[in-house]
């Protein structure tokens, strides 16, 4: 089993999907019980594979420090001239994907756990998110950008029904609107990986596959290549093995990314572009400014359990990606254009709480605070020093926690009384009590309070960006500075919330039903509880995830120092 | 040799047309003597000849002793693996069709008549003529025996609105044929043969200038365009849609599409490096992809909008007959078979979804996936398939017709090639939209319709899961089948 773990964890929802199909029935009971089954069974995994990752990193993307690793060839096609397209089936663990594994599969039971009440199509709700809960883990533990492109498109559509059918008033245009803006991301992360493949050959596969190659170590091929012996263009293997797109050496030197090549298009080269695009695709996914629109729309009419899923993990994808795939492969790229992404991240941080401190919809003010506390990581990444992308990713793991929390707080309410609007509560203190705690707790520990989550990551992101200009040089010391207002802001938006919705004498908008208005139930109070003493574990013994992920973002930032 | 030996050897190859022929006859004799028509006796007769002509023709295929190339029939005819590669699609496809036409409740008329059946094996005969045809007088021969029934076909139901179709088809037709004869009269007079795949053919046409080339060349194809609805030979595509039974136009988008771009494929492979030839393909080919994706987005009829998508998959397809060197071949190929599945089933769904809700328009459509949960997932795999997205062969067929024509880019360097992928690229872009549409008013939209559902079909259910499952299969192993291609095209 050990070996076959991660095809395990994230092929386990396909059976319950066949669960599914012997269930009949307009009774939500027992679809939810299949999710919450199959997410509960993933978790364990996770935890299991938390707990065993032994920490022993010497270099980023190599075969050697890959756990678990489960490679096999899917197939190989003969494109004429072109060469051989290889894909591969090649997922791994390391330290960067292994803390979002670890956070997916937390998040997915969560809104499993969220799901328990959809009433309308049951059957059709369950299978949707249980395809979400293949398509999230094998995201990211894929490591052949073909399966990683695959997985990724995989999550668009679940996610477009999900928030289509079972959405609030809007969802249509909430959904056709998440839909066409990632689409477009994704079609332009498509043409660097159509780039990629045509402009890379894999050493280590030709030595396996060619027979003419018999005999010579993958050095000997790359020395070929390079100095035009290996000629034969059909027997040259393109693969999108990860692992191999982060050597500069297997670029070949005369494709479209390769070092001879001196193309200008617009007066960027052809690899200023493909970075670019990446960037974006990615960016539009995280989301920043200005390709962040979407994200509002769609949480404010996703049921909560889809928020949830939203706001917890399918932003990170956008940050892993950029961290995973972006950074490694085009360094030089992405060095000198840190400055241009810090601007991003600043902007996001700032213009995102400003537009959070007018919003009286309480669902749309967390999905720009979201926004905000995203443009941090993106802020951690254009410093890319150990500090900075250590934060990076812990700010997407506390954030994922955290906005989890949040998103069905929201749900709370809303379940309710059908009505988030902040100026219709006030007084909420004295009817909802337990309610208002966990609220509190989850404000402060989304605006950075020392103890929680949120504080180790901000910190750790404020050391790496303010050491950026002696170390990698790529941010200057201002954006740092400029950024702390980011965290001013934050605290002024959750405060003034909590001011108006929670103190003073308890009263409503007449529209509102006061009956309605019961504490948290012992369901609710389990999950929002176990989520609150996750942010405040993670809050006071950061050791246990950096311990884990820390030699990972050491080996990535001393990769990127080498590679710019 | 004698004339009449000669005759006598070549009659060996044409076992699966002269089984066609036989099946042909039966048919027409067992409508002749039935008293009653609600029986299954031509369905059976039509199949079995299909399974029988489909045994054959796979048993010489994979036969090692079979010889590789052939001519016969006084150099009219040529027997190869790629034709018999591509006969076996036809029945396949055939199949398809006839089975079709049994599982849909509503397509009584087509079911019952014996004039369907014999007017369909006399398309598949015709289709069979066409991809095994070395001279242009065969060409012209069998594209008139695939048009003629196909005209009396799409007029069968014998309404007005079918009527309508069919005159309109048959006028565009006849056009289409006349201008064909007028450009193989010009090829006469120019290289004086008609014998299209000889040596001696190939030099006399080289000698003449490219301007005569472009329009002599463009003269003759137009008959094919014709049939594989491409620019400037389309409008008939959406009219004739509009007015005759999906049963119908089952067969039209299928059987001599498959046919005439295999034609064309050999036509390729005959003038491959011949840059006035495939510049005058990717003029085509780009206004066929301009026009198909870009005028099915403002569709709001199902029917107009499959016409619009049959303009722009006939593009996609004719995007690898550019290249003309083995990757080509195999990825047209390959476009081919993921086509022969999913277009029949596109085609039953929308029947079966017009049919309960009465009416053709998308807007009718509304809500059906609640009622009808497992006919529109497979409709949103074939509509996946259709642009090109995975899980589904689509996505592959896509890849391949693409590197085809950027291999061939690379080799020549012209700008319209170029151009022909960006609007490929735009046109894939579009068609998300389009054929999205159905799928967004099947889920997304509330039922409203007052029409209760009744009936519940199994056997639909099992025919369109069924005829997907290739197209998914092959997502996982496309491999085999292109290394299958590539044995096959090396014979071409």
């Amino acid at each position: 089993m050990a070996t076959h773990v991660l095809s395990i964890l994230i092929f386990l929802p396909l059976f319950g999907l066949l669960g599914l199909l012997f269930i009949q029935g307009e009774d939500q009971r027992n679809y939810r019980w299949v999710s919450i089954a199959v997410t509960a069974a993933q978790l364990i995994l996770s935890v299991y594979l938390f707990v065993e990752f032994k920490p022993e990193y010497f270099q980023f993307h190599s075969y050697d420090s890959l756990v678990y690793m489960e490679k096999g060839n899917w197939f190989q096609l003969s494109l004429g001239n072109l060469g051989i397209l290889s894909i591969n089936y090649f997922l791994g663990v390391d330290g960067l994907n292994l803390s979002m594994i670890l956070l997916s599969s937390i998040v997915l039971f969560a809104g499993a756990c969220a799901s328990w009440n959809i009433s309308k199509q049951p059957k059709g709700y369950h299978a949707l998110y249980l395809l979400l809960c293949v398509s999230i883990p094998g995201c990211f533990l894929a490591l052949d950008l073909f399966l990683f492109f695959l997985f990724f498109e995989f999550m668009l559509l679940p996610m477009f029904f999900l928030i289509g059918i079972w959405g609030g008033a809007r969802r249509e245009y909430a959904s056709m609107k998440f839909f066409l803006y990632t689409l477009f991301g994704s079609i332009l992360i498509l043409i660097v990986f159509i780039v990629l493949i045509i402009s890379t050959y894999n050493p280590a596969e030709m030595m396996e596959y060619v027979p003419s190659n018999a005999g010579y170590s993958i050095l000997d091929i790359q020395k070929g290549i390079h100095t035009g012996e290996l000629q034969d263009q059909s027997s040259i293997i393109h693969s999108l093995d990860l692992v191999q797109l982060s050597n500069p050496l297997n670029y070949l030197p005369t494709g479209l990314l390769g070092e001879s090549n001196t193309t200008l298009i617009l007066g960027y080269s052809i690899r200023t572009w493909c970075f670019i695009a990446l960037l974006v695709g990615f960016l539009i996914k995280l989301p920043a400014f200005p390709f962040h629109t979407w994200l509002p729309d769609a949480h404010v009419e996703a049921p909560t359990a889809v928020s949830v899923v939203l706001a917890g993990i399918l932003l990170k994808i956008g940050g892993y990606g950029l961290i995973r795939i972006a950074w490694p492969l085009f360094p030089h790229e992405a060095a000198e254009a840190s400055w241009w992404v810090g601007l991003i991240g600043l902007v996001t941080i700032i213009y995102a709480a400003l537009v959070a401190l007018i919003q009286t919809d309480l669902k749309k003010m967390i999905a720009y605070s979201s926004v905000s506390h995203m443009g941090f990581v993106v802020l951690g990444l254009a410093a890319a020093t150990t500090e900075g992308i250590t934060g990076a990713v812990y700010q997407m793991f506390s954030h994922g926690l955290i906005s989890a929390l949040l998103f069905l707080l929201v749900g709370v309410l809303y379940d309710r009384t059908h009505d988030r609007m902040i100026p219709n509560y006030r007084g909420l203190i004295s009817k909802m009590p337990a309610y208002s705690v966990i609220v509190t707790i989850a404000f402060f520990a989304s605006l950075g309070l020392p103890g929680m989550s949120g504080f180790i990551a901000e910190i750790l992101i404020f050391i790496g960006a303010f050491q950026s200009a002696q170390i990698t040089g790529t941010i200057p010391t201002w954006m740092p500075i400029v950024a702390t207002l980011g965290l001013l802001l934050s605290a002024a938006y959750y405060l003034w919330t909590i001011q108006r919705m929670f103190f003073g004498k308890f009263s409503t908008h007449a529209t509102i039903d006061r009956t309605a208005l019961t504490d948290i139930t012992f369901s609710e109070k389990v999950l929002l509880y176990s989520l609150c003493g996750l942010v405040i574990l993670f809050g006071l013994f950061p050791s246990l995830l950096l311990d884990k992920i820390g030699p990972s973002m050491e080996a990535w930032s001393s990769f990127f120092i080498n590679m710019k | 040799m004698n004339i009449l030996d000669h005759i006598q050897e070549s009659l060996q190859y044409l076992a699966p047309e002269g089984m066609l022929v036989l099946a042909l006859l039966a048919v027409l004799f067992a409508d002749m003597f039935q008293a009653t028509r609600k029986n299954a006796v031509f369905a059976t007769l039509t199949i079995g000849c299909l399974l029988s002509v489909g045994v054959y023709v796979g048993y010489e295929l994979f036969d090692r002793n079979s010889i590789p190339n052939v001519e016969f029939m006084s150099n009219m005819l040529v027997q190869n693996p790629v034709i018999l590669f591509s006969k076996l699609l036809l029945i396949i496809s055939g199949i398809i069709e006839i089975v079709f036409i049994q599982v849909y409740h509503y397509s009584q008329y087509l079911r019952e008549r014996g004039e369907t059946y014999m007017l369909f094996l006399a398309i598949l005969l015709g289709c069979f003529f066409l991809v095994a045809s070395v001279n242009l007088f065969m060409v012209f021969l069998s594209l008139e025996l695939i048009s003629v029934p196909s005209y009396m076909l799409v007029a069968s139901r014998l309404d007005k609105k079918s009527t309508e179709a069919g005159m309109k088809y048959l006028l565009y037709g006849a056009f289409a044929t006349g201008v064909m004869l007028f450009g193989i009269s010009l090829i006469y007079g120019l290289t004086a043969g008609l014998d299209l795949f000889s040596e001696r053919w190939i030099l006399a046409f080289a000698a003449i200038p490219v301007f005569s080339k472009w329009i002599v060349l463009g003269l003759v194809l137009a008959a094919l365009f014709f049939k594989t609805s491409l620019f400037p030979f389309h409008p008939w595509t959406p009219d004739t849609y509009e007015g005759s039974s999906w049963g119908v136009l089952n067969i039209l988008s299928t059987l001599p599409k498959i046919a005439a771009f295999i034609f064309l494929m050999r036509i390729s492979a005959l003038f491959e490096g011949m840059q006035s030839y495939s510049i005058l393909i990717a003029v085509i080919v780009g206004f066929s992809l301009l026009v198909g994706n870009f005028s099915a987005l403002v569709q709001q009829n199902v029917r107009r909008l499959m016409a619009y998508s049959s303009i722009a998959q006939g593009g996609f397809i004719g995007m690898a007959l550019l290249g003309g060197g083995d990757l080509s071949q195999q990825s047209l190929i390959f476009y081919l078979v993921t086509y022969l599945f999913s277009v029949p089933v596109a085609l039953f769904i929308l029947d079966y979804f017009e049919h309960i809700s009465k009416g053709d328009a998308v807007n009718n459509f509304k809500g059906f996936g609640k009622k009808e949960p497992i006919m529109s997932i497979i409709f949103v795999l074939v509509m996946a398939t259709l642009i090109g997205l995975p899980p589904t062969a689509g996505f592959f067929a896509k890849i391949f017709v693409f590197t085809s024509v950027w291999q061939y880019y690379e080799t020549i360097q012209s700008p319209i090639l170029l151009g022909v992928i960006c609007v490929a690229v735009a046109g894939t872009v579009a068609s998300v939209f389009y054929y999205m549409k159905v799928p967004y008013f099947l889920f997304f939209k509330e039922f409203e319709n007052t029409v209760i559902l009744t009936s519940k079909h199994k056997s639909s259910l099992v025919f369109v899961s069924l005829t997907m499952l290739p197209v998914v299969v092959l997502f996982f192993c496309p491999d085999r089948l292109m290394d299958l291609l590539k044995v096959i095209v090396a014979y071409i």
